[in-house]
This record gives C-alpha cells, sequence and structure tokens, in this order.
C-alpha cells in the first residue's frame, strides 16, 4: 500500500459512521448504498462515496444490478480483516552525490527578506524567519533547522560573495553525505522563497 | 604608508559632555555665589569625574584613565584645599605646592598618552584597515555570521590576547563559555560600550575566537554604513576576520606592539 491509498483508508476509517457501516456490511451479504444509507440515517451521497473509496481500496466488491429502470451498484465485502502496511523508506528522496542537484551553484540573495538566527553555540544557523508580502499582509516563516542544515546554511556565501555548489559548502561546514536529502530539501525551500539564488 | 577614509567621519561631542559640564557648573555658580564656591563646585566635580575614570580603567585596564585620574583627583583637591581657592577645608601652602606639582606631573603624563594615541579607542582604524582591500559592491548586507577561518592557539593566548586589545582600546572582549568575543569600539561610541555593554554587544560588529581555534566575523548593519561606499560585503568580513587572525598572531610571537603600530599607521586624528 502506498503511502496515498494509507492516508485513503485512515480518512474512511477515522468517520463516525464507519463502524457501523462496517457492520452492516458483514451483516448482509451484500448492500446497496440507499440501503445501508435508510439503515444509519445518514445521506445517501456520504454512504455511497465511502462504499466507492472502500471499492477503490478493493476492500470491497461491487456488482451492478436492475431493477426497474435504474441500474444501481450492491457491495459485498471483499476481505475480511484490513490492515495497513505502508513502506516509509520510499518516501526519502535518494540522492547520489554526483546529482545535479549537488552540483547548483548557490549563495545568499541580494536584499533576501530573511532573517539567519545563530544556535546558542554560534557555529550553526538554528532557525531561518523569511517574511512573505508586503505592508499589512505581511507575514513570516519560520524554520526551524537540523544541525546538519544548520551548519550548511552558517558557510553559505554572502550575497556578494562567489556562489559555491552544494557539495563543496558541505565540504566546507563538514556536513557528511548521509545529510545530502535533508540539505538538499532545506536548499529547494529557501530557493523557493527566494532567500537563496542559483547562479 | 598611505590610507584613504574608507568611513564617514562622525563628529560626537559625547567625549566633550564633561569637561563642558563642568565649565557650565562653574560658570552658573560663579555668577550666583560667587567665585569660591564655584571653585568648590568644580573641584567637587573633578573629583567625582575622578571616580568615573577609575571605573572605566577596571573595565579596560587601559593605562591612561588611570592619568586620567591622578589629573582629576588631584585639580580637584588643588581646588578643594588650596588657602586662597577654598574656603572650608585648607591645608598648608606647602602641602599645596605639591598636590600642585602632582597635577602638572599626571597632565604631563596624560597629555603623553593622549598625543601617543594610548588614550584612543581604535575601532575606527580597525574598519578602515579591514576595508583595505575590499571594492565597492552594492546590495551585500546580511546580518548572518561568517566563518573566517581557523589558526591554533591555546585558551590562555586567548585570554591574553583580548585582555591586550582592551587595555589597548582596540577592541572590547566578552568571556562566554566557549569563546571569547572582541568587540571594537570607535571613540564616539565609548559611552555606549561603557554604560551599556550588553546592547552594545549585540548591535555592533564582533570577532569570536572560540576555544576549537574557529574564528567567525559578524559586521552589523551600522558600521556596514559607517562606510562612505557600499563594499563587497564577504570581502569586508573576510578583511575583518583576517585582520584579527593576523593580529592574533603577531600577538602568539611576541609581536604586539605590531597591532598598535599598525592600527596607528592608519592615521587617523587623536579624536576620531
Amino acid at each position: 500500500m502506498d503511502f496515498r491509498e494509507a492516508a485513503k483508508l485512515g480518512s474512511c476509517l477515522s468517520k463516525d459512521y464507519a463502524e457501523d457501516l462496517f457492520r452492516l456490511l458483514v451483516t448482509y451479504e451484500s448492500i446497496s448504498a440507499s440501503e445501508s444509507a435508510s439503515r444509519l440515517n445518514i445521506h445517501i451521497k456520504t454512504t455511497q462515496d465511502f462504499l466507492e473509496d472502500l471499492f477503490a481500496l478493493d476492500i470491497l466488491d461491487r456488482e451492478e444490478v436492475y431493477e426497474g429502470k435504474r441500474p444501481y451498484f450492491r457491495y459485498s465485502l471483499k476481505v475480511n480483516k484490513i490492515s495497513v502496511s505502508v513502506d516509509l523508506t520510499r518516501l526519502k528522496v535518494i540522492e547520489k552525490e554526483t546529482d545535479s542537484r549537488l552540483r547548483m551553484r548557490i549563495r545568499e540573495m541580494k536584499n533576501a527578506k530573511a532573517r539567519f538566527t545563530t544556535s546558542r553555540s554560534n557555529d550553526y544557523i538554528s532557525n531561518v524567519v523569511v517574511w512573505m508580502g508586503e505592508g499589512r499582509d505581511r507575514t513570516e516563516r519560520k524554520f526551524n533547522l537540523s544541525i546538519p542544515q544548520g551548519r550548511f546554511l552558517f558557510h553559505l556565501p554572502f550575497p556578494t560573495a562567489e556562489s559555491l555548489t552544494v557539495a563543496e559548502i558541505m565540504n566546507k561546514a563538514g556536513v557528511e553525505n548521509i545529510y545530502i536529502p535533508e540539505i538538499v530539501d532545506i536548499v529547494h525551500v529557501l530557493l523557493d522563497l527566494q532567500v537563496i539564488e542559483s547562479t | 604608508m598611505y590610507f584613504s577614509r574608507r568611513q564617514r567621519y562622525e563628529f560626537s561631542i559625547t567625549g566633550f559632555i564633561p569637561a563642558i559640564s563642568c565649565i557650565a557648573l562653574y560658570a552658573v555658580t560663579l555668577i550666583f555665589f560667587g567665585p569660591k564656591v564655584g571653585i568648590a563646585v568644580a573641584g567637587a566635580f573633578f573629583i567625582l569625574y575622578s571616580l568615573f575614570s577609575i571605573w572605566i580603567f577596571s573595565r579596560t585596564r587601559n593605562l591612561s584613565y588611570i592619568a586620567a585620574f591622578l589629573f582629576q583627583f588631584f585639580f580637584g583637591l588643588f581646588f578643594l584645599t588650596h588657602p586662597k581657592l577654598s574656603f572650608f577645608w585648607t591645608v598648608n601652602s606647602r602641602i599645596s605646592g605639591l598636590i600642585l606639582l602632582m597635577c602638572i606631573a599626571s597632565t604631563v603624563w596624560l597629555f603623553y598618552l593622549f598625543f601617543k594615541k594610548k588614550a584612543k579607542w581604535k575601532g575606527r582604524e580597525v574598519f578602515e584597515l579591514a576595508s583595505v582591500s575590499t571594492d565597492p559592491q552594492p546590495d551585500g548586507f546580511t546580518g548572518r555570521p561568517r566563518p573566517a577561518g581557523r589558526m591554533d592557539y591555546t585558551k590562555d593566548e586567548l585570554m591574553d590576547f583580548a585582555r591586550f586589545l582592551s587595555s589597548n582600546l582596540v577592541a572590547m572582549p566578552y568571556f562566554e563559555d566557549d569563546r571569547v568575543v572582541l568587540v571594537p569600539v570607535k571613540m564616539d561610541d565609548a559611552f555606549s560600550y561603557l554604560f551599556n555593554p550588553g546592547r552594545f554587544r549585540k548591535e555592533r560588529s564582533w570577532i569570536a575566537f572560540d576555544f576549537h581555534g574557529n574564528v567567525t566575523v559578524n559586521i552589523s548593519k551600522r558600521d556596514y554604513l559607517g562606510y562612505k561606499e557600499e563594499f563587497s560585503f564577504d570581502q569586508l568580513c573576510d578583511g575583518l576576520g583576517k585582520l584579527f587572525i593576523r593580529f592574533m598572531d603577531y600577538y602568539r610571537k611576541g609581536e604586539a606592539e605590531r597591532i598598535i603600530y599598525e592600527l596607528n599607521e592608519v592615521g587617523l586624528g587623536l579624536t576620531s
């Protein structure tokens, strides 16, 4: 199960009426959306969506039935147990040292609307506050940094300095390669917010 | 060596406030209460100001403040005790003559230190030297500190170096848990430092030497705007870092006098 499916299933299971609906599905051989909605006293559209989601997740089976002029679906349970298993390691963006993002040359942008705060030990940046918008609409976003990210940004070239590659800055800051994904992540966030620039 | 001035000249009357106050106080009391009361008030002012000088000495360990203390104290004492000037407590004329001799001796010493630039806060010279090899480049300012390099020194050497800079009014040290932060103080900034060192530290440029040999530099916006031109901020930070690394190197080699020589070579005036 990928993360998106797990999220969808989680959302279904968290509904107030989920347990009652599953009880109906276990009890009945097959049941339509209208029957379950009337039985649980909830809106038919709500029931229809719920059952369709479970069908999409391969938990229910459905059969099209013709009764009079309008066809409708009857749903039956396909499984007796539901288990959620998500491989979180698949979320990690794997970067190689030779990745183009490591060769990207960056430096702080001129007049960046950001404030860098140093840590107590003063050898890394502990957070970056970025101001967005103008005048009364101005808001600020604070990014608390991991220590490798903070050490990386501590060595980020100044706006008028010659830009360096991400790999060179990591080397200067003594940041190990296992932290590449989180470094690349913060670089991209700050690039998007125009705190740093790529040259 | 010729240095073109790269900082704006800022005339501040802060340093003259005590002298102006003393003259004003003397004039007012002279007009309303006569010359003897005027002299007594001026004498009391001198004595009080001598306590301020000794307090500055305790903070900086700079000899010129001892000279200033002696100068102010003996002049105050002379005014308050001279048989012809004082009206409430006098000493005989021989002791008064001895006090006058001390006045003259301390004045000579104070003037000697003043003209040898020993009494000069040298922050402005520091920023001039830091900008020597920088190119104009706009929009470079950032509030981030910059790693300036690494060097080898012991903790004791660092502490002694910091005290040396303090006693020569080059940069005032702030001793932290794992590093020493040096803040250059300009002549017109001396009172700001003396009366509110905590706030001064936050708002001014600094150079930090940690106990592992890392040197970090931060130039404040205020000091950056003190330059006539917008210099490459990166080069400026680099210049300041290298300057202090060089100073530390001189100090470790036992050539501390070269630091003072280099700063005096900039050739700024005695009060700027």
